[in-house]
């Protein structure tokens, strides 16, 4: 892992075996609550109104920052699908680490695109079945 | 003083002192119920809201629903930017609306050069997460 990016310096390694959960729906963010996906892969999980819906991260993911920035508590459950090692940041971490480096500001923005364009989708399909 | 300049100087300028240069290269302004964004086009423009509101809203059917209702301050059109795709969303003006209006290249020079601006983007992608979470929930 000797080719890892100079910007991870600002936060710290976390290697997870498969099926490690990392965060539940309702939990308080941590100190070091924003991650980044070096190998492997992680699950998010939203469940809403009873029924779950995906999301797949793979490498250059970031993950976690929502609630921090909306000033919420976790809005989804988070396990890993693999074995997988991330990094993870407090805010001023990852601020830092985002300033220094494009590439993670521009991966950090397009996952949170991802995620709303999923959930405005589900919505869309909840409105067409009549369910708002 | 080219584009570029501008692009860099409104960069690095607060939100509450943004040149009246910048705003008279890239102002524009929507009068009430006229469409900013429309859905499946390939436009690339990206918007700040200056004043005003906006209604981003999705076709169901044969009607559209409401998703959001975003404000100044407020960045629009920049899903289509960073995730490859056409328009997901029909954005109409509720009221008058003045904005700023970007192309797909001096966004990307705003985005890679000021922090602020991509702090300002998390800040609001993730507000509209959590509006629609909660409001799936």
């Amino acid at each position: 892992m000797d080719t890892l990016p100079r910007w991870l310096q600002y936060g710290d390694q976390v290697s997870l075996p498969s099926r490690a959960d990392l965060y539940a729906t309702g939990d308080a963010p941590g100190d070091r609550p924003i991650f980044y996906v070096v190998a492997g892969m992680v699950r998010l999980e939203f469940t809403l109104s009873g029924s779950r819906v995906p999301l797949y991260l793979v490498p250059d993911s970031v993950f976690g920052l929502v609630e921090v920035l909306a000033e919420c508590s976790r809005l989804c459950r988070v396990l890993t699908t693999e074995r997988t090692i991330l990094y993870r940041w407090d805010l001023e971490g990852f601020l830092t680490a985002a300033g220094v480096s494009w590439e993670l500001a521009l991966n950090a923005t397009t996952c949170l695109t991802r995620e709303l364009r999923i959930l405005n989708a589900e919505f869309a399909d909840r409105v067409a079945a009549g369910a708002h | 003083m080219d584009a570029y300049d501008d692009i860099m100087k409104l960069a690095f300028q607060a939100e509450e002192a943004i040149d009246a240069s910048v705003v008279e290269k890239f102002g524009k302004r929507f009068r009430d119920k006229q469409v900013i964004i429309r859905e499946g086009d390939i436009q690339q423009k990206i918007f700040w809201v200056l004043e005003g509101e906006v209604y981003v809203t999705q076709r169901m059917g044969d009607r559209y629903k409401v998703l959001a209702t975003l404000g100044k301050g407020e960045i629009i059109g920049e899903m289509s930017f960073f995730d490859k795709s056409v328009r997901s969303a029909t954005v109409i003006a509720k009221g008058d609306v003045h904005v700023l209006e970007f192309s797909r290249e001096n966004f990307a020079d705003i985005y890679a050069a000021s922090p602020q601006w991509t702090r300002r983007l998390l800040v609001s992608l993730s507000k509209r997460i959590r509006g629609m979470v909660e409001k799936l929930s």
